[in-house]
């Protein structure tokens, strides 16, 4: 299969689709403001890149822009053309539009991300938390969100149940940063 | 959480998330050195796998290329790592079923599979031996002759295996059409690895997108053909096969020379010239606190680690730290298709699905 897709498009070809692509040995990155489900429907059914399969989903944060966050799905195709949908988010509007009806693989993955960054995604079945514990406050991914978080749990021995309490360290986490004197060192 | 009608499963919905221990915020306040043990004690099962995604992906930033060695033995270490997990895969998945004796046969092996990581690394799971630039260090003398005693035999255990399950009237009974997930619905859950063999499709990373050396060895990828519990099963030992061939391939082939790139400010100095070299020192030195640093840029690297897809994307921002690093574990996305594969099935077939989706748990709540 990926040999027939090499020969249509051999490998360092540039694929246009619209928009701002930038194509790479058969990788397509889209940056797109907003995420059209078109373009996802057109990943999932047509010639160019049939088989649409459905990688990942994940998200990213970076306090420093203004659309501090990123959504960026990834999808594949059979014959080897992969494609990245970037879609930043500010954080006032932080919610997009959902690929569950296109991708099932993406309920979790979306689910994921309102767990950990707080994006919304509209027409989502069921979005709730999933990895943290029953009850969590904040969103634990964002650059904001201190490493150790804010509440620790133990069993209360006297009280015979669990106790949430906040966190206390006997040290702080000792975050070095070390300024180097000399320019970029690598290779 | 699953909802029954007399034994008949209506609904079954996996609360996931008791082992998050928030490896992904972790990553992005330790350097990349201090960053790989994490991927070790993801998917407890397949250690070497995902530290080697881990390393392909900063290697991928640095643009640097191992040694043809490393990559030799790298080779050599995933498919051991292969043997490994597809051993406890079908030795748990059997003992689930209610078959005992495999489990037992299969964990003598997988005990000398973990003691080759103990000569390589010194731990017998958590091995942190794959590095960014190459490897640890080199391997001990004999061991690939042990190596080569091993596969020799274990062929054998595996027939032994086959023996007890591939006939048996139970086996079958519990896993035939039990778990069904045609072609169409394997893509649309993300489904990777065996779970999308087992389904027909012909798709692993190895051979559509060769990483280290994959592209010199011949090996054949197995699929099923109806996409139940049985073929899963059936891909799964075959790919064991497969990967004593490559294992076989890559001993007889392995090159001398280096282990790691000669970058000193990449991979550790030796431990003799730290004795007498200021330079060594150094570097040792500046490489275990400030850790290298990684031009900034983003990549997404995935393998095919023995459960399916595992990918790894990490943002560099220039510093010693990524700014993000994402781990793509194929677990999440097959679990979350156990409502689909489990329903209208009785409830103890909930248990065989479980074993053919081969779940651990570190990497599907990271």
């Amino acid at each position: 299969m990926s040999t027939s897709l090499n020969q249509l498009f051999p490998v360092n070809s540039t694929v246009v689709l619209g928009g701002t692509v930038i194509s790479q040995s058969c990788e397509l990155f889209l940056n797109l403001f907003r995420r059209p489900l078109s373009v996802v429907h057109f990943i999932q059914h047509s010639f160019i890149t049939a088989l649409g399969y459905f990688v990942d989903e994940f998200g990213s944060d970076t306090p420093a822009h203004s659309k501090r966050f990123k959504v960026t799905a990834f999808l594949r195709s059979f014959f080897g053309l992969t494609t990245f949908l970037t879609e930043p988010l500010g954080q006032k509007d932080a919610r997009t539009e959902t690929m569950e009806s296109h991708f099932a693989g993406a309920n979790w993955s979306e689910r994921e991300i309102f767990d950990m960054y707080g994006v919304l995604f509209y027409g989502h079945t069921d979005l709730r938390r999933i990895l943290t514990d029953y009850g969590f406050e904040g969103f634990p991914l964002r650059k904001d969100f201190p490493l150790s978080g804010y509440t620790q749990i133990r069993y209360d021995e006297t009280n015979r149940r669990l106790s949430i309490e906040p966190v206390e360290l006997n040290q702080n986490y000792r975050n070095f940063k070390f300024g180097n004197p000399w320019s970029s060192t690598h290779v | 959480m699953v909802e029954l009608s007399g034994e008949a499963v209506l609904r079954a919905e996996p609360h996931i998330g008791l082992l998050h221990r928030g490896t992904e915020k972790l990553i992005e306040y330790k350097t990349y050195i201090q960053g790989l043990p994490y991927f070790d004690r993801l998917d407890y099962v397949s250690m070497m796998a995902q530290e080697h995604a881990y390393c392909l992906a900063v290697e991928n930033l640095l643009g640097v290329l191992p040694p043809v060695r490393a990559q030799y033995l790298r080779v050599i270490f995933l498919e051991l790592t292969r043997l490994l997990n597809h051993l406890l895969a079908v030795g748990s998945h059997a003992l689930d079923v209610g078959a005992l004796t495999p489990f037992l046969w299969v964990f003598e092996e997988r005990e000398k599979l973990m003691e080759f990581y103990e000569r390589v690394s010194g731990a017998r799971m958590h091995a942190a031996y794959v590095r960014p630039g190459g490897l640890a260090s080199d391997i001990p003398v004999g061991l690939l002759e042990d190596i080569y005693q091993f596969c020799f035999a274990f062929k054998a255990r595996l027939d032994e295996v086959e023996e007890m399950l591939t006939g048996n009237r139970i086996w079958k009974n519990r896993l035939i059409g039990v778990g069904v997930v045609p072609a169409e619905a394997a893509i649309n859950f993300g489904f990777s690895g065996p779970m999308l063999r087992g389904s027909g499709i012909a798709w692993d990373i190895r051979k559509v997108n060769p990483y280290e050396i994959y592209d010199q060895c011949a090996f054949d990828v197995f699929v099923g053909r109806y996409g139940d519990c049985y073929d899963r099963y059936i891909v799964r030992l075959y790919e064991m096969r497969e990967s004593l061939r490559i294992i076989k391939q890559c001993l007889e082939g392995l090159p001398a020379g280096h282990v790691k790139v000669d970058d000193r400010k990449l991979t550790p100095p030796s431990r003799a010239f730290m004795k007498f070299s200021m330079e060594s020192l150094i570097h040792h030195f500046k490489l275990y606190t400030e850790g290298f640093l990684v031009p900034s840029g983003e990549t997404y690297v995935s393998v095919e680690a023995p459960k399916g897809e595992f990918g790894v994307f990490v943002s560099a921002d220039g510093s010693s730290r990524p700014s993000r690093c994402r781990i793509r574990a194929p677990g999440f996305y097959h679990l979350q298709a156990i409502e689909y594969m489990a329903k209208g099935h009785m409830l103890a077939d909930i248990v065989t699905i479980i074993g053919t989706q081969d779940i651990v748990f570190g990497e599907v709540d990271r």
